[in-house]
């Protein structure tokens, strides 16, 4: 659909209750009035041509000096529902719908009746933005302590005006639930249990949240690509990338073609290290010490890979608005295929011991099950809704790098239990490191092109005046997400022409699943809760930002 | 440069999972002691692939890309390169770098300084400079007992140039600006 027949769609169906439908930079975007804002939202879900049945992400944007002060921001996907089964799914378009509403009665009607995913995500509005929205089954704080004082991320929210320890101390007591970290680095969760079944659990965030939109604001567009990286940094080159690629396309520019296959090559290294990551620690979490020792070996030898390539082993640094700090070496392919070859040996050692045991599948088989329409619902993307039968990848779905120029397979599961997404998970690394093989086989012939590109918004500095000049990127928005190794990440950048960036959202995969574990372990065992979790890879420094 | 190549898009596969029944049978009962007699020779020829060794005798090679710490250069004829003209120090991610000028000409920095507590080691003071007068040098070994310690100064920073020479090389940057 061109964006013009869906602006015109958009503008029949939704009538006079969208003040505003517009088409900025390929995007859609339609602006709802605040008291038929839901109304507006079944008929984007429903209506058979526009079948926005993805609600990918919610935020809010606080402008001061406007009014209404907030907009909150609901991104919509079209997924094609329809496509047969063994297909690829096709994204069929993306709505961006904002409601503003005004800083005195900051009241707007949850959409978590429609969207089940918009429960999680509006406690993330009230938390930060304190935007109250009404019918909210319950709304209360998400990533923030309980008795935190305050709605950080509004604009006249001030961090420094935080005391050492901002926390009432009545807020360091623990909760009367049995606390439960199954793996490492996992979402807490306070469980209700019946013997070894789990009634009912508490999913709790936000422990490692460093504020991360926050301290975007107060950089240069540039620097957030740093901060972007530590999100996931189990992939962070593939963070960094969908940073810059959101802020390139804000400021209207593209990367030039060769750092592009640069940031996938990092971009499918990074991956398989991720991958590799659940993987193993999946294995330790069900006690099989020896895969896990043969993913750390594997994950060591594809950091070194991307340490040969960018500079450094997790956090590359590498990635940055415009294109790649530095180039490929001398003689990369080759040294990455001979590593390969390395690799896929330690690889048949992993598989030797893990899934195809009967005793390691049967911890796995049946567990953590959720249809993949329900997964769809709670916004979940990624290798687990790949798990679950639906080969919906970004790569294929919405390229925003030349993955059009390689072969891989999407690997997809039948049962979309914990069996499937180890399997799932297992063959996306021999797939990303055969597009790696790829990549770099293809580089070898772009040693001549440039791997950068001037950004004009960037900061500058008058040197020849001996003054300071701040560049700025022009108003506007983007959203650019690509497929990461937990699913669809994405970030959405608003700038207002100053030199600081208005707003800086990431929309993170591990959030988003995490809201989902719920569901996934009520009714559950106990000792299922291990395997689950692990699985999810929910990265901490994603999931609390 | 031609457009990239034309391939198959790829397939959807989907993934074969192991039947139940595999190694419940008779002959597989005794699969664990023959993998953990397997497993114990493997480890006592020691394994091809292990990749712990002795530390600070044997020294890892770095890759030619690697970014340790950033050092100021100096010429042997001219000295210090840098200008103190600021860039570093305000792109910096961290806000790592303090640099102020000198009062007299030629134009130097009569005070440099970089937190290596604060540093990511990301390379964007290398990037912009004008004058190849701060790069990335091979050192990760930085330890040091307190933090004020980490906060390194001009005389812990210059190298002559003729250390970092594979960095500009490789940075394609020639020796002298």
């Amino acid at each position: 659909v061109s964006p013009e027949a869906l602006l015109a769609t958009l503008r029949s169906r939704l009538g006079d209750a969208a003040l505003q439908v517009q088409e900025l930079g390929g995007e859609v975007s339609a602006t709802l009035e605040r008291e038929r804002a839901l109304g507006c939202l079944a008929a984007l879900r429903d209506d058979p041509e526009l079948r926005a049945n993805l609600l990918v992400d919610l935020t809010v944007v606080d402008r001061p000096g406007r009014s209404p002060r907030f907009e909150v921001v609901y991104h919509l996907a079209a997924l094609d529902a329809s496509a047969p089964a063994g297909e690829l799914l096709p994204l069929l378009h993306r709505i961006r719908a904002r409601v503003g509403v005004p800083a005195s009665h900051g009241e707007l009607g949850s959409a978590a009746g429609l969207y089940p995913v918009a429960a999680w995500l509006e406690r993330e509005a009230w938390d930060l933005y304190g935007i109250g929205f009404e019918g909210h089954p319950d709304l209360r704080r998400v990533l923030l302590e309980p008795g935190f004082d305050g709605h950080p991320l509004r604009k006249d929210f001030d961090p420094d005006a935080l005391g050492p320890d901002p926390l009432p101390p009545s807020s360091a007591a623990p909760p009367s639930a049995w606390l439960f970290s199954p793996a490492q680095d996992a979402p807490r969760l306070a469980l209700q249990l019946d013997g070894e079944r789990i009634d009912d659990l508490d999913v709790q965030v936000g422990r490692a949240h460093r504020g991360f939109e926050k301290e975007c604001e107060a950089r240069s567009w540039q620097q957030g690509a740093l901060y972007a990286e530590r999100l996931n940094y189990q992939s962070g080159a593939l963070s960094a990338t969908a940073y810059c690629l959101a802020v390139e396309k804000l400021a209207g520019i593209a990367a030039p073609l060769r750092a592009q296959w640069l940031r996938m090559l990092a971009g499918e290294l990074a991956r398989a290290g991720d991958h590799l990551t659940r993987l193993g620690r999946t294995c330790r979490a069900l006690g099989a010490a020896g895969p896990f020792g043969a993913a750390m070996e594997a994950r060591e030898q594809v950091w070194d890979l991307l340490e040969a390539l960018s500079g450094a082993r997790v956090t590359p640094g590498w990635v940055c608005v415009g294109g790649v700090r530095s180039a490929e070496p001398e003689g990369f392919a080759e040294h990455l295929e001979a590593e390969l070859t390395a690799l896929e040996r330690l690889l048949r050692e992993f598989d030797r011991s893990a899934p195809p045991t009967r005793a390691f599948a049967s911890r796995l088989r049946g567990v953590g099950v959720l249809s993949a329409g329900r997964l769809l619902e709670l916004g979940v993307t990624g290798p687990l809704l790949r798990a679950a039968g639906v080969a919906y990848d970004l790569r294929r779905a919405e390229p925003c790098l030349p993955y059009e120029g390689v072969e891989f397979d999407v690997p997809i599961g039948s049962a979309g239990d914990c069996l499937d997404r180890f399997l799932v998970c297992r063959e996306e690394i021999t797939q990303s490191l055969e597009i790696a093989r790829q990549c770099a086989a293809l580089l070898r012939h772009m040693r001549a092109e440039p791997i950068a590109i001037a950004v004009p918004g960037a900061e500058d500095l008058d040197a020849a005046a001996g003054t300071r000049r701040a560049r700025t990127l022009a108003p506007g928005e983007a959203y650019s997400a690509v497929e990461s190794s937990n699913g669809e990440l994405g970030f959405y950048v608003v700038s207002d022409g100053r030199p600081r960036p208005c707003k800086v959202r990431c929309r993170p995969p591990s959030f988003v699943h995490a809201g989902a574990l719920r569901e996934m372990l009520r009714g559950a065992w106990l000792a299922d809760a291990a395997p689950v979790v692990a699985l999810l890879n929910c990265v901490q420094g994603e999931c609390d930002r | 440069m031609s457009g990239p190549p034309e391939r198959a898009p790829g397939r959807v596969v989907v993934v074969r999972r192991p039947s139940p029944w595999r190694g419940a049978g008779l002959a597989s009962w005794g699969r664990a002691p023959r993998t953990a007699l397997r497993e114990l020779g493997r480890r006592l020829r020691g394994l091809p692939a292990a990749r712990v060794g002795p530390a600070p005798e044997r020294r890892r090679a770095l890759p030619v890309a690697f970014r340790g710490q950033p050092v100021l250069i100096a010429d042997d004829a001219r000295g210090l390169r840098c200008t103190a003209c600021g860039r570093c120090a305000q792109v910096c991610p961290a806000g790592c770098i303090d640099v102020a000028p000198r009062a007299a000409e030629p134009r130097a920095p009569a005070h440099f300084e970089i937190d290596l507590a604060r540093c990511m080691f990301c390379g964007a003071c290398e990037q912009v400079c004008p004058d190849d007068a701060i790069a990335m040098s091979s050192a990760f070994e930085l330890a040091a007992p307190t933090r004020a310690a980490l906060v390194s100064g001009m005389e812990q920073l210059v190298r002559r140039a003729g250390d970092l020479a594979a960095r500009l090389g490789f940075l394609g940057r020639g020796p002298t600006p």
